[in-house]
């Protein structure tokens, strides 16, 4: 089918699943026993300061009501005000959206530059230097823990020589070590999915075919087994981006970045309903549209997929 | 006399596309096909890939119910059979496909295989053992492998022990599909002897499925010609060999060298697979194989010809070689 | 037919090992001869096992070079040894001196690409023609080979086209820089029964339009029978007989032939019993000693199972390798 239409109905999905999601968050919070006011209120709270609290989230009106309203306020990104602060829901998350935004990007291009040439390389000349390399960082990336990095990163390039800021943000500076140790682990996942993705596609009879008409290694590897191979790669990365979106709590805790990982997670503790609820339509949205956006990469790519 | 297998307007559809797409009619695999296997004879089906073949053995074999129609087994109406009635009918009609490896669990021991059917029916652990072990011995797989698994043995040797499998229960009707398509040429030749003595020794009878025209040729009593899920041509082997009336048929016979009497020499006609320009029309009405036809009639595209006797048993849905034209 | 002595391509001797570390040396061709001349058809027949793939793939320099190995033997192709060429040299003749079609077009051609971007990089590759150029020129062939839709077909994708149109494509794709020699290894095998025939002609006319050599390499003798004009029957790495065809088919020499013809089901063979081959195609890492085939061979003396026979002229052009050739059969 053309692209076009495959596009669309694409984004036919993206809706239904932005619909789902607000559904199941609409229901998880009133369907689960015990009333919301109460979890937040404490359990000697008052009557009054329950039904003020209840007035407050609208958990007073029928069910019918409560849905409606909801999925409009869905569809206008209102959620109501932060039980905490006051804010409008919608405002604090734009307000840290930017800085999240920036992080995730540089993180994400850190991480492709570093995965996709070592990976490449490592499946082209295997059990080379370069192949032990690759591997080694790829186990090495996998096993520490971004905040374990992150301290380390910051011992030494904060600490130690005093060549990056040490918290806060400001400046692009302020984003390096962050970024670094937010790309370095996903680094490491990508380039074992795209060693393994090259190899498999080195392998496959197509390959033969290319060498059988004479085509150089170069024409071979980087034209035919390449554009194939990086279809899974393509897809791991677009989770990676989607993830980091969605705000990375622990990078943003250690280097006390006013991120929106950092926004959720006090949510979170403080029960801040409006804020939670606009938080997981938030990144369910975003990772939605990076999914979305996958599939069109996808589709242009692999001309078979537009059959779906 | 009514054969031992029996269908009447059988119709099996297929639904590609999963949940969404269900609305639709779907494809018809298996189009209304009537057909008549004899007690002891071999019944050949020929025809390209997609055609049908193998959906209809199952169809026949209740593996997948029909969509509509009826398949008699030994008088006895398939369609309206339930539970244990049906099960124990299954003892009397099994099926050899063509890849013994995805037909064999790897991880089971070959005698523990052969036996699974005779499990299922509740034979008892010693006398299984010996039925095993006797089928083995039949098929020419030495005893004493019963204990291997089947990636030590090679794929002549696996679809021996599927075939083993299949006769295990008893049955009187086999259908193999493509049972030796996947084997060497030497190979082949030591299966079909096998088929053949085993068929002499139990009394079989077979629906033979192969798109080797010079096997089902070879092996046959009687050919169906089978054509987008329809039976276009049906009659005795020497007969359809020796005129064969369909035009498809002419052109399956004619594409295989040293088969048909003529080698055909005229140009390439257009291409009949599945995936190949449909051409005009070929759903509605008329007759389904106009667009290929080289000897296509306007009244062709009105009329959708039934297999008809064209004389003596010889049965072709076309009106062009219907009853008394030659 | 004198033997192609001064033919395009002639195999001496090829003798190619797989070795694995840890299991047993896999011997896959002992000493394979096998010549084509100019626009000449050769069959090469054999099992699987037998090393028809192995000497085809071998001959387009594609062998992996460990685990392969090559213990002996030269490919002289228009006069040059082709083992001694560099790697760089090799290639340049791959596609645009001897080109190749593979058995399963769905799996050989890459699902990422246009059929016509399929073609015209060799077009600019191999032949340095430009964008337009190669474009006409790939419509050209395309043409040629049947594939139906001109340009339409170009801009398809290989899912888009049927089996058929697909093997065309690739046969296309072989014939664009105009090799001297087309190797088609199974090129039917995976394609519908009325497809057979029109790939085959197709075969014949490009030998004729192209004075093309082809090596058709099968399984299925009465497919060699429509299209070859010599054949080579190849059993456990070593060619047992090679003749032209009427010959092979009328008065084979070797008993692995003759019993080979007489196990195969034909609509004439009705009411035989068809002669089965005891026995299996043996394992290149368990070759038996003496001549190959001498376990399944009903003539079989000592002296088969002592000395691997040579191969012999028997006839002008048919030659065997049996030491008991025009002894009498037992039936």
């Amino acid at each position: 089918m053309r692209l076009l239409t495959f596009a669309s109905k694409r984004l036919g999905r993206l809706i239904l699943t932005i619909l789902l999601i607000s559904t199941i968050v609409f229901f998880v919070i009133r369907v689960i026993p015990g009333d919301p006011a109460l979890v937040i209120a404490g359990v000697d709270a008052s009557t009054a300061d329950l039904a003020a609290i209840r007035a407050k989230l609208g958990t007073d009106q029928p069910l019918g009501t409560q849905y409606a309203r909801w999925l409009l306020a869905v569809a206008r990104f209102d959620f109501g005000a932060s039980l905490a602060t006051g804010q409008p829901v919608a405002r604090l998350v734009l307000q840290r959206f930017p800085l999240t935004l920036t992080l995730a990007l540089l993180a994400f291009v850190i991480s492709i530059l570093l995965a996709i040439p070592l990976g490449i390389l490592s499946a082209v000349r295997r059990w080379s230097t370069w192949d032990y390399v690759g591997m080694v960082f790829s186990q090495v990336g996998m096993a520490l823990p971004s905040f374990w990095l992150g301290i380390i990163l910051l011992l030494l390039f904060a600490v130690k020589i005093r060549a990056f800021p040490l918290f806060g943000i400001g400046s692009f500076r302020h984003l390096v070590l962050p970024a670094v140790s937010l790309g370095f682990a996903r680094a490491a996942v990508l380039l074992r999915l795209t060693r393994a993705s090259m190899i498999e596609e080195m392998s496959r009879e197509y390959v033969v075919s290319a060498r059988a008409k004479g085509l150089t290694d170069r024409m071979v590897r980087y034209k035919h087994a390449l554009k194939n191979a990086m279809l899974p790669i393509v897809t791991m990365a677009g989770i990676q981006l989607g993830y980091m979106l969605g705000g990375a709590v622990i990078v943003e805790q250690v280097f006390s970045l006013p991120g929106l990982g950092r926004l959720f997670l006090t949510a979170v503790y403080q029960r801040d309903f409006p804020l939670i609820q606009g938080g997981i339509v938030f990144i369910a949205l975003v990772f939605s549209l990076i999914n979305f956006a996958v599939d069109i990469l996808y589709s242009v790519l692999n001309p078979k997929i537009r059959i779906g | 006399m009514a054969g031992l297998i029996e269908t009447r307007s059988l119709v099996k559809r297929h639904f590609p596309g999963g949940l969404l797409r269900r609305a639709r009619s779907g494809v018809l695999a298996v189009d209304r096909v009537s057909l008549s296997i004899e007690r002891g004879g071999i019944f050949g089906l020929v025809g390209e890939s997609g055609c049908g073949k193998t959906t209809l053995a199952r169809a026949i074999l209740h593996l997948d119910p029909p969509s509509a129609g009826e398949v008699f087994f030994d008088g006895m109406r398939l369609g309206g059979m339930r539970g244990r009635e049906l099960r124990e009918l299954r003892r009397r009609m099994q099926i050899v496909f063509q890849d013994p490896n995805s037909a064999l669990d790897p991880k089971m021991r070959v005698g523990d295989s052969v036996g699974e059917g005779l499990r299922n029916y509740g034979v008892a652990k010693a006398p299984r053992e010996e039925r095993v072990l006797e089928l083995l011995d039949l098929v020419g797989i030495p005893r004493a492998h019963a204990s291997r698994h089947p990636h030590e043995f090679s794929g002549g040797q696996k679809q021996r022990i599927v075939i083993a499998r299949a006769l295990t229960v008893g049955p009187e009707f086999l259908a193999l599909d493509e049972p030796v398509s996947n084997l060497d040429v030497s190979i082949q030749a030591q299966i079909i002897n096998l088929l053949l003595d085993l068929k002499a020794r139990f009394a079989l009878t077979y629906l033979f499925i192969s798109h080797d025209l010079h096997l089902v040729a070879y092996l046959s009593d009687r050919i169906g010609v089978m054509f987008r899920g329809r039976i276009v041509e049906c009659a005795a082997t020497a007969e359809i060999m020796g005129s064969p009336l369909h035009p498809y048929t002419r052109r399956l016979f004619s594409s295989v060298p040293g088969v048909a009497a003529e080698e055909a020499s005229r140009e390439d006609a257009p291409a009949t697979e599945p995936g190949a320009a449909a051409g005009k029309g070929t759903t509605g009405v008329g007759c389904p194989y106009r667009s290929f036809c080289e000897v296509e009639e306007p009244r062709c595209a009105l009329l959708e010809p039934d297999l008809a006797d064209a004389g003596g048993g010889h049965m072709v849905a076309c009106i062009r070689a219907g009853p008394g034209v030659v | 037919m004198a033997k192609a002595v001064d033919g395009l391509l002639d195999v001496r001797g090829l003798d190619v090992s797989f070795v694995a570390p840890g299991s047993a040396r896999a011997h896959a061709l002992r000493g394979v001869d096998l010549s084509v001349a100019a626009a000449e058809i050769v069959g090469l027949v054999g099992e699987s096992g037998s090393g028809k793939t192995v000497t085809s793939t071998c001959i387009m320099g594609l062998l992996p070079a460990p685990p392969a190995r090559i213990d002996a033997g030269e490919i002289e192709f228009k006069g040059r040894d082709l083992l001694g060429l560099s790697p760089e040299e090799r290639r340049r003749t791959r596609g645009r001196e001897i080109a190749m079609v593979f058995q399963e077009p769905s799996r050989y051609l890459n699902p990422s690409f246009r059929i016509g971007e399929q073609i015209t990089e060799m077009l600019g590759l191999h032949l340095g023609m430009r964008r337009e150029a190669a474009l006409d020129r790939a419509a050209e062939l395309a043409g040629l080979v049947g594939l139906r839709g001109g340009r339409g077909a170009l801009r398809s994708y290989p899912h888009e086209l049927s089996g058929g149109m697909k093997q065309r494509a690739m046969i296309a794709m072989a014939i664009s820089c105009t090799p001297s020699l087309l190797i088609a290894d199974e090129p039917t095998t995976a394609l519908d029964v009325t497809l057979q025939l029109q790939i085959l002609r197709l075969l014949l006319r490009l030998r004729e339009v192209f004075r093309m050599a082809i090596l058709f390499i099968s399984h299925d003798l009465r497919l060699v029978r429509f299209v070859a004009d010599r054949v080579s029957v190849i059993y456990a790495g070593i060619v047992v007989e090679s003749a032209p065809k009427e010959a092979l088919f009328l008065t084979p020499l070797h008993p692995y032939t003759r019993l080979l013809l007489m196990s195969i089901p034909s609509a004439q063979a009705r009411g035989t019993r068809l002669r089965a081959i005891p026995g299996r195609v043996p394992d290149a890492q368990h070759v038996p000693e003496g001549c190959a085939f001498h376990p399944r061979c009903p003539l079989a003396e000592e002296v088969c199972r002592r000395e691997i026979p040579a191969s012999r002229e028997h006839q002008p052009g048919h030659r065997a390798a049996c030491h008991l050739v025009g002894k009498s059969w037992p039936d």
